[in-house]
């Protein structure tokens, strides 16, 4: 069980009960489906066990100290994890830095940056969104002019996800104006602590900080601290979007809330009430329905197929499950639906809000739904827009 | 492992080379005009063409080869079903060749029982089989007929309706409870004490009410409660199966409307409000695919009763309301062409009527599913 093991070589039952053993027994009890993204230094202690058992990267190849899991294998140690209410570590840096550098990095980029990302020294937050850009993520404007051995970048990104615990920020900048949108966007790293950087949280409507915008002025960026060619950074994020795609429309997060509502159901006594139950019985059956079509996603992945555009759909299904999962655990709250985090209800306590609020986003980032409805439309369905 | 890929991988293969004969039968046999000119014709379907599906061996599918049948499995039957029901044929496949093989293959074995099974699969019997009681309940406890015995056979009394098909039969099969569980009886269309009437539905095929008064019967062919209710859960899947098919036909048929249909001087597909109406379209087939491919599975595999029951009622309850759903936007999509009667999706809509309340609709199934799996219990897995 050193870092040389092939995991891959396990049978995937027992690479299953490896995985859900450790969970199971090394994931601190207190931090257990989390109610909201946990903060570095909740997690930390995680974070670096993990990266002392070499498994913080399960999807890196060995050589760069991740576990080189294929995908079938990633599939396993994703649900294990899911299923036992383990949190995401801040992985911006596992799942999206990391691979991107194993594939377009220079040498020296991955001699650098690799290893700390493991060790924990380096926490990353993503640079995608800017305002007013939305779903329309190539109509970014945040800039970066070379002069001299420098990208002078100015600029504002925002939803950029806990950017108040990363040292580094991965950004997509413009540096070709006059390039067609797509083209003329870079790939650039820097570090948090260059002058000129300035970040500031967003409160959200639950009354958490989990976004920041990060504001760039005159920011100072050495020139080899670009990913990949100039002007073809576009086509890099792009092909970042791997078959993680398909965790995008996982019916987790629907399983677990749809779990709570059948408490508080069962709690109020609303078993009895056939209307109320008609409207249950649909939303589970939507959930039932949606895991066996995820299970034909999850088969193409395990067969190490490309997933196509027709994985959104899982996104969409999934969201908006989990959104009317959320709004029937109001209707079942009663009067009392108002009442934030755990409210007490006849001797038990239950919390509908914090589904209500998570809920919502979902159907916004990773693309916003009505995005992911023309991505079908047109690339699936040939429907001209 | 390897050795059940590769098992899987030939029944993939058998199931393509069959997809293709139905549908190379279909193309040829079964044009949408047939469909359209046999409806509201008494029968509205023709015995010779159920009798050359039997000579394609498709009758005899689910019947056991020492009977002159296949003896193959859902997946196949689900094949032909599905090619079947897309181009409308009227032939009453599925309550031939799966309720009515069926209910013959889990009684028990006897001369009645074996000839008529024979018949199926030569294409020389077509069984109409009455069961569901008039409030169109779906309680294989408690079949529509109630027989007892008399000094030289069986009495049986009691009402069915929503019988499939409601004429053109050559025989009748009666469900009927008994102090010992539930039998079967077969009786001549010209049975004394048998009354019967048509209901036509919206497609223009008739269901049958029939209803038995002091009906004398010779010979009882005992059924095991167990294999009854797993019969009728195997007829439900088929009949989602029916469904999917449907719905996909209704889809293509909208979104091939939208390429071509220009308005405001554009094809009103490039219409943004149209094109997310037909990706809902497209998500509530993928989740009925995915329903009824896993029911279909489970029946193959012989789950238990539980969750075959369950996995019936879901696929049941999706199907029937994503057909219903699928029925309406497409009648919108296409404008008002959409609600005329020679336009051919109108077939597809009716046969959706007809078809999504057979057996009990998308309400009574979600019922009966969540009567099985209660909340404290742990839920289908």
């Amino acid at each position: 069980m050193n870092a040389t093991t092939d995991w891959n070589a396990l049978s995937d039952e027992d690479f299953r009960l490896l995985v859900r053993q450790f969970f199971r027994e090394q994931y601190p009890e207190h931090l257990r489906y989390p109610k909201t993204r946990l903060r570095w230094a909740q997690i930390r202690d995680w974070y670096l066990m993990l990266s002392k058992k070499g498994w913080l990267a399960p999807a890196w190849p060995v050589e760069y100290g991740g576990m080189g899991l294929s995908p079938a294998k990633l599939m396993i140690f994703t649900e294990e994890g899911e299923r036992r209410g383990v949190a995401r570590a801040p992985d911006m840096g596992i799942t999206m830095v990391g691979p991107l550098l194993i594939q377009h990095g220079s040498e020296a980029q991955k001699a650098y940056y690799l290893p700390k990302i493991l060790s924990g020294e380096h926490i990353w937050c993503q640079g995608y969104s800017e305002p007013n850009a939305g779903s329309d993520l190539a109509s970014l404007r945040t800039e970066a002019v070379l002069d001299g051995e420098h990208f002078v970048v100015n600029g504002q990104k925002t939803w950029t996800t806990l950017a108040q615990d990363a040292t580094h920020i991965f950004l997509l900048v413009r540096t070709d104006k006059s390039a067609k949108k797509q083209e003329g966007i870079s790939f650039l790293l820097a570090d948090m602590s260059t002058p000129g950087i300035e970040r500031r949280p967003i409160r959200n409507l639950a009354g958490h900080e989990e976004f920041c915008e990060c504001f760039f002025h005159d920011v100072r960026v050495p020139r080899e601290n670009i990913v990949g060619e100039l002007n073809r950074g576009w086509t890099i994020a792009k092909a970042l979007l791997g078959f993680e795609r398909i965790f995008l429309g996982s019916p987790k997060q629907s399983q677990y809330a749809i779990a709570r509502l059948e408490e508080l159901i069962v709690h109020r006594g609303l078993t009895a009430d056939a209307a109320f139950m008609d409207a249950y019985a649909r939303l589970k059956l939507d959930l039932l329905d949606h895991m066996a079509l995820y299970e034909r996603f999850a088969d193409q992945v395990r067969r190490g197929e490309t997933l196509g555009p027709d994985v959104s759909m899982l996104k969409i299904i999934g969201t908006e499950n989990y959104q009317r999962i959320a709004q029937l655990m109001l209707e079942a709250a009663g009067s009392a639906a108002g009442l934030v985090g755990d409210v007490e209800l006849d001797g038990e306590s239950f919390d509908w809000l914090t589904s209500y609020y998570n809920s919502r986003p979902a159907t916004i980032y990773g693309g916003a739904n009505e995005i992911q409805r023309n991505i079908l439309a047109t690339q699936l369905l040939g429907l001209k827009s | 492992m390897m050795a059940n890929v590769e098992i899987d991988t030939d029944s993939d293969a058998q199931l393509r080379l069959l997809a293709d004969s139905v549908q190379a039968f279909a193309t040829k046999r079964l044009p949408l005009a047939r469909a359209r000119r046999l409806r509201r014709e008494n029968p509205e379907f023709e015995a010779a063409m159920l009798a050359e599906m039997a000579g394609q061996g498709w009758t005899g599918l689910l019947i056991p080869e020492s009977m002159g049948g296949f003896g193959l499995g859902f997946a196949e039957a689900a094949v032909i079903v599905e090619g079947l029901s897309a181009q409308l044929a009227p032939e009453p496949f599925v309550p031939v060749a799966v309720l009515g093989a069926g209910l013959l293959n889990a009684a028990a074995p006897g001369a009645q029982r074996d000839a008529l099974l024979s018949g199926i699969a030569d294409g020389s019997v077509m069984p109409a089989c009455a069961w569901q009681d008039t409030q169109g309940g779906f309680d294989p406890a408690y079949p529509a007929f109630r027989a007892r015995r008399a000094a030289d056979g069986w009495i049986v009394e009691g009402e069915a309706r929503f019988v499939r098909p409601g004429s053109g039969a050559s025989t009748w099969l009666l469900v009927a409870r008994t102090e010992n569980g539930p039998v079967l009886f077969e009786a001549p269309l010209s049975a004394a004490g048998l009354d019967l009437s048509m209901e036509p539905q919206a497609d223009g095929t008739a269901l049958a009410r029939v209803r038995a008064h002091g009906l004398c019967a010779n010979e009882a062919m005992p059924l095991g409660a167990d294999r009854l209710a797993a019969v009728l859960d195997q007829t439900l899947v088929m009949n989602a199966v029916e469904l999917l098919a449907l719905i996909r036909r209704m889809r293509s048929m909208t979104l091939e409307y939208l390429r071509t249909r220009v308005q405001f001087g554009k094809p009103i597909g490039s219409f943004q409000a149209l094109q997310h109406r037909q990706v809902d379209l497209l998500l509530q087939e993928e989740l009925t695919e995915a329903a009824v491919r896993e029911a279909v599975a489970a029946l193959d595999a012989g789950a238990p009763a539980a969750r075959r029951t369950s996995l019936a009622s879901r696929a049941k309850a999706r199907a029937a309301d994503a057909a219903m759903h699928t029925a309406r936007e497409a009648i919108q999509m296409h404008g008002g062409i959409g609600v005329t009667d020679e336009y051919d999706l109108g077939l597809y809509v009716n046969r959706s009527l007809a078809l999504a309340p057979w057996l009990g609709g998308a309400r009574l199934h979600r019922q009966r599913w969540l009567a099985l799996n209660p909340l404290q219990s742990v839920t289908e897995s």
